[in-house]
């Protein structure tokens, strides 16, 4: 079941390409709107930690212009992201994922198919990894927004119209 | 349920009497297109609208736009800007003040379509430098006012959504084709009849009317259709303010492969259209 909300805890809000964590175990971090863009969570249920990555690429190595900061890259954003939640004491043989975005346009085959890309993408680096993913709910013409609360590492989904679910 | 049709003309007329309608967009778009504006017309149209001359200056120093020095007057202003950077402020300020109704429609957050709105208006605005087919200023525009009829529908037709929403999601088609379905009419030709009503140059209305199907424009507007086309769909990636029905807006791909719009120059893009939509939506809510 959600936590109870009545008194709100301080939330951490994750931008496109960023990633946030925390050890606060009332902490909740959100990211709002991930379109095609990947946001993954990863939790320490021992330790009541964990983060949260919104990832906007898949590769950082496809060379684009820009300098975008690493967690806007889903290889480069992963890495970042085990890190710094090992760097807040977390034990990354025990780290739980969940996987959420990857959006995609009903019409869409060889355009604008980023939200697959990003799937693909994520889904490599799991197996590479080792990850130990919970959910993934990623996919079909649905924006997303997430709220990760770290005292049980539950997800809260919100998509528009639809009712919330805690996942 | 209710199942009433609200004839179109009527559905326009009860939109017309959203505050702060855009009636001043097609007069400030007329003294760009001519060759002879000065400064002080600029300013004068401006100031017809009580507050936009002081909300355009506060944009005009925002962290987006803002040098070492404030502008303190609208000719400060033009000189550090440039004319057509002004234009674009006042329309930003213009457009969003509309866009900024409340509506209940398509699972709107509030404000969120101002915020995919802006968002399209700088994806456009960035295609149409790359591509030099079109003035990127009335791209910008076009790309602010893309889903003004939308706006309109969720205003006056709100009840109605729930049976959009069945329908769209059992026959699994473009929501706008819900829409016509069901209402006899869609959000891109309440569009078209809206901004007839407001005198807006036949370019913009082909924006309105058929961005989501660019082949049905007129020849001599199907650059720019095309245009804000592809920048709608840049901006459903990023997420920002998209709304229930947003993946599922029409895409021909065909059009683009023609127009050069390619998904390579397409994804380059990308990180522009973030950094610049994430400035001028500082301070506002993400997503």
């Amino acid at each position: 079941m959600p936590p109870d909300l009545e008194t709100p805890p301080p939330e951490l809000i994750v931008s496109i390409g960023d990633l946030k964590e925390s050890k606060n175990p009332q902490g909740v971090i959100v990211t709002y709107a991930l379109g095609s863009c990947l946001g993954i969570t990863c939790y320490d249920p021992f330790g009541r930690m964990g983060g949260m990555l919104h990832a906007m690429l898949p590769d950082s190595k496809a060379g684009h212009q820009s300098a975008l900061a690493r967690a806007a890259y889903l290889d480069t954003g992963i890495a970042d992201l085990i890190q710094r939640v090992t760097e807040l004491g977390g034990n990354p043989r025990v780290f739980q994922f969940k996987v959420f975005g990857g959006a995609q346009t009903i019409q869409a085959s060889n355009y604008f198919n980023i939200g697959a890309k990003n799937i693909t993408m994520m889904e490599a680096l799991a197996t590479q990894l080792r990850l130990q993913v919970k959910v993934w709910e990623v996919g079909g013409p649905r924006n997303r927004t997430i709220r990760f609360y770290l005292r049980d590492g539950g997800v809260k989904l919100h998509m528009p119209s639809q009712p919330d679910l805690y996942l | 349920m209710s199942t009433t049709v609200i004839p179109l003309p009527q559905l326009v007329e009860e939109a017309r009497r959203l505050p702060c309608a855009p009636w001043l967009l097609p007069k400030l778009m007329e003294q760009l297109n001519a060759q002879d504006t000065t400064a002080d017309q600029i300013e004068a149209l401006i100031k017809l609208d009580s507050g936009l001359a002081s909300d355009t200056l506060r944009l005009a120093n925002s962290a987006y736009f803002s040098g070492a020095m404030p502008c303190d007057s609208f000719t400060d202003a033009i000189v550090r800007l440039g004319f057509r950077e002004m234009y674009r402020l006042a329309t930003t300020k213009i457009a969003s003040r509309w866009l900024a109704n409340p509506a209940h429609g398509y699972g709107w957050e509030p404000g969120d379509l101002y915020r995919h709105s802006l968002t399209v208006a700088v994806g456009a605005d960035l295609l149409a430098k790359k591509l030099g087919q079109v003035p990127p200023e009335i791209a910008y525009t076009a790309g602010l006012l893309h889903d003004v009829g939308k706006l309109a529908l969720a205003y006056v037709c709100a009840p109605r959504f729930e049976e959009i929403r069945q329908y769209q999601a059992e026959k699994k088609c473009p929501w706008r084709e819900a829409e016509s379905a069901l209402l006899g009419y869609d959000h891109t030709e309440v569009a078209g009849a809206l901004l007839r009503t407001w005198s807006f140059p036949a370019n913009l209305i082909a924006v309105v009317s058929f961005y989501p199907r660019p082949r049905r424009a007129a020849a001599e507007h199907q650059a720019l259709v095309t245009c804000i086309h592809a920048a709608k769909h840049l901006a459903l990636c990023l997420g920002t303010g998209v709304g229930e029905d947003g993946f599922t807006t029409e895409l021909d791909e065909s059009i683009l492969a023609e127009q050069g719009i390619t998904p390579e120059l397409l994804e380059s893009l990308l990180p522009a259209v973030l950094a610049g939509s994430k400035k001028l939506l500082q301070g506002e809510r993400p997503g």
